[in-house]
């Protein structure tokens, strides 16, 4: 289980049109691009980490009102107890008429040993 | 009754005495320590960001990351200190540097972030606090 892979459930089971990285396709009225922003091991005491913190960013673009589907978002996110490190406007593009909401997220995941 | 009358070694008194006169000095110091942490591994972020993956070929004259820097520590309101790790401003052409960074960061629709300041904040939290550490306890050590 990663980040990524519960991220983009979550955003198929709100009706989102979600990608990684770049959104390829014909981009609709409204969509969400994932992108990793780090794992870290930030928490173990001896030198064999056993759990990893997934951090990711989820770009909300809407040419409507965003509001509401933030807030859906971050309810399902807490819901999935992800931890929200931040949540920001980042304000609306003129020229493709898109809103722009960005929501930060982590969580510790076994180390898997594949 | 017995009374009992402990004193503190006079060389420590004098060093906690000379900590607290010292302050000003020391923190400034241990901040700049650490924010040059954070500032090599947003530099090294950045720089690999810079020009990845673009439609057009890249243009980049490399002011962006020319333009990252630490600030000098600066005590806020709540007497706290503190550095920012940042661009200076303007840009040659009179743009800004915050804006094209900011775009960078979090992308727009048709063009995906390639974010460098978050990645940074998280990889280098430790290593920051180890490096202000190491240079407190120097400075400490210098009293």
């Amino acid at each position: 289980m990663s980040i990524l892979s519960e991220l983009n459930s979550l955003l198929d089971g709100l009706h989102i049109p979600v990608e990684t990285g770049v959104f390829s396709t014909v981009a609709p009225d409204e969509y969400v691009v994932i992108t990793p922003l780090a794992d870290t091991y930030e928490l173990h005491a001896d030198n064999r980490p056993e759990f990893e913190t997934q951090e990711a960013r989820l770009s909300l673009f809407s040419k409507g009102g965003y509001t509401q589907r933030k807030n859906q978002i971050c309810a399902a996110l807490l819901g999935m107890e992800m931890t929200v490190t931040d949540r920001r406007y980042i304000g609306h593009e003129d020229d493709t008429g898109y809103h722009h909401y960005a929501i930060d997220v982590a969580k510790e995941y076994e180390v898997q040993e594949e | 009754m017995a009374k009992v009358t402990m004193k503190m070694p006079e060389d420590f008194l004098l060093k906690v005495s000379r900590l607290a006169d010292q302050t000003d000095v020391i923190l400034p110091r241990v901040l700049k320590t650490g924010g040059e942490v954070v500032l090599d591994k947003v530099k090294g972020n950045l720089s690999s960001a810079v020009g990845r993956g673009t439609k057009y070929p890249s243009k980049s004259t490399g002011e962006l990351v020319g333009a990252l820097g630490v600030s000098p520590a600066k005590q806020d309101r709540d007497g706290n200190f503190n550095v920012k790790v940042g661009f200076s401003e303007p840009r040659k052409d009179d743009g800004s540097n915050a804006k094209i960074a900011n775009i960078v960061e979090y992308g727009k629709h048709g063009q995906p972030p390639k974010p460098f300041l978050k990645p940074a904040k998280s990889a280098s939290r430790k290593a920051c606090t180890e490096a202000m550490t190491v240079k407190l306890d120097e400075e400490i050590r210098n009293l």
